[in-house]
């Protein structure tokens, strides 16, 4: 783990499949009860150049947990960058004077390489426009893993925006690294592009592609689900989008769904209550894993 | 190495450069209105069917700007010339990056708000150029905005 310590996280390309694993089981170690004060009298600057309420608390209960302090803002408009024009580089190079790392959300690609290259600590990206989120993407992992006990050979279904969604297309990237199978459901507009299906082909990973839910629900392991964003696409669907209990009447016991939440009416609450809802523990994991990646980033 | 080119004495030959990039290499290169530059458009070539070529006269590329016009000229052949004779020859190749030359076409992508840097790789015969920031992929020719 030399490339996170004393470094951040910026991509998730970024680290090796041996990184990876290594960084989900020190997160199950911490699921498991592990407590540490790693971060004990340091300060973690948790800047949101553009709001993300769940993300933020994740990563500020992360930073309580390892007994570290934040300063910070939730969204940039009570930001002198935005009140009296300051610009961005200028705000990292003040931000590197007042803490010790620096967890940073902003609407702009890119913006995370650019901190870590202004910056002389540690920058952990939580989210750079349509870019990068890597923390949302090892929070999945760890939820396939550790509520199917692996990662290979895993049966995943994708469903929803394959054209345009961050988490998906993330996620896709990251199962070239675990011979995982993929279900690629979605309503044909928002089909995943060419480009990314030649990836996967040159990865030799299987997939499939389906319209509906219930042509493979009897066949999933994990069926991560995302909402859909209207401005996607003009319109109504032409099919019907979503799950229900009766779907799940077919559905193989170990199944879990994912969400990474907020939902819509994708996802009815009538499915929280049964066995395959994960989602909730999905966000629980995600404290875990923002817990494990600070604890190497600082050395514990 | 003894042949001669054209009417320079002594200066620089850029040749086989693809048709439609010797304006690049010109407004590149900055030469302000000191050194004499013939420039050739739309020349028949056999290897490229059609070519420019840019002569400078009393002229050196530093190993920046070599660097530079091979982001416009990938394939070209630099010659340097001492009275009339040919005293270096190189054909240039894409470089591994370049920083602030390429304007990035995503418009969210942070570079505008500091310094672009590219990496250059082959796609399928195709020069293609990875933002260092936002990571989207263009191919060379589809691209129109370039810091120069
Ligand atoms: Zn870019």
């Amino acid at each position: 783990m030399q490339v996170l310590k004393n470094n951040g996280l910026i991509a998730l390309q970024d680290l090796t499949k041996q990184d990876i694993l290594d960084l989900l089981s020190h997160a199950k170690q911490f699921k498991d009860g592990l407590r540490k004060d790693t971060l004990n009298g340091r300060v973690i600057a948790s800047c949101f150049f553009e709001a993300s309420t769940r993300t933020r608390l994740s990563f500020e209960s992360a930073v309580a947990r390892l007994g570290g302090k934040t300063i910070g803002f939730a969204d940039s408009g009570a930001t002198s960058q935005a009140n009296k024009g300051e610009s961005f580089v200028d705000t990292l190079r003040m931000l590197n004077c007042y803490a010790d790392g620096l967890i940073m959300r902003h609407p702009n690609d890119g913006a995370a390489r650019l901190a870590s290259e202004i910056m002389t600590i540690p920058v952990v990206n939580a989210g750079d426009g349509a870019n990068q989120h890597p923390t949302q993407t090892l929070l999945d992992l760890f939820s396939i893993q550790d509520s199917q006990g692996q990662l290979d050979g895993v049966n995943l279904g994708l469903m929803g925006d394959l054209k345009y969604s961050r988490t998906i297309h993330s996620l896709i990237s990251a199962s070239k690294l675990f011979n995982m199978r993929l279900f690629l459901i979605a309503p044909p507009e928002l089909r995943i592009e060419s480009e990314n299906l030649h990836e996967l082909r040159r990865h030799g990973i299987s997939y499939s592609f389906h319209s509906d839910a219930s042509e493979v629900i009897d066949k999933l392991d994990c069926l991560y689900l995302t909402r859909l964003q209207k401005e996607r696409f003009n319109g109504e669907l032409d099919c019907n989008y979503g799950i229900n209990l009766e779907l799940l009447s077919r559905a193989k016991p170990n199944l879990r769904i994912l969400h990474p939440l907020p939902r819509l009416d994708e996802l009815p609450a009538a499915i929280d209550d049964t066995p395959y809802a994960y989602y909730f523990q999905q966000a629980q994991n995600g404290v875990y894993v923002r817990q494990a990646l600070l604890d190497i980033i600082f050395g514990g | 190495m003894e042949k001669k080119i054209g009417a320079i004495a002594n200066g620089v030959n850029i040749d086989h450069i693809p048709q439609g990039n010797a304006w690049y290499i010109i407004k590149l290169l900055k030469l302000q209105r000191k050194y004499p530059v013939g420039i050739g458009l739309n020349l028949p070539s056999k290897r490229l069917g059609v070519k420019d070529l840019v002569k400078i006269e009393n002229y050196r590329l530093t190993e920046e700007q070599l660097k530079l016009v091979s982001v416009f000229a990938a394939g070209a052949t630099y010659s340097e010339i001492e009275n009339y004779q040919v005293v270096r020859k190189l054909q240039l190749t894409i470089p591994e990056s370049v920083e602030d030359l390429i304007i990035c076409p995503n418009h969210r992508c942070i570079s505008h708000q500091h310094r672009s840097r590219f990496a250059f790789k082959i796609v399928r015969d195709k020069i293609v150029v990875n933002c260092h920031y936002c990571e989207h992929n263009y191919e060379l020719e589809n691209l129109q905005e370039f810091k120069i």
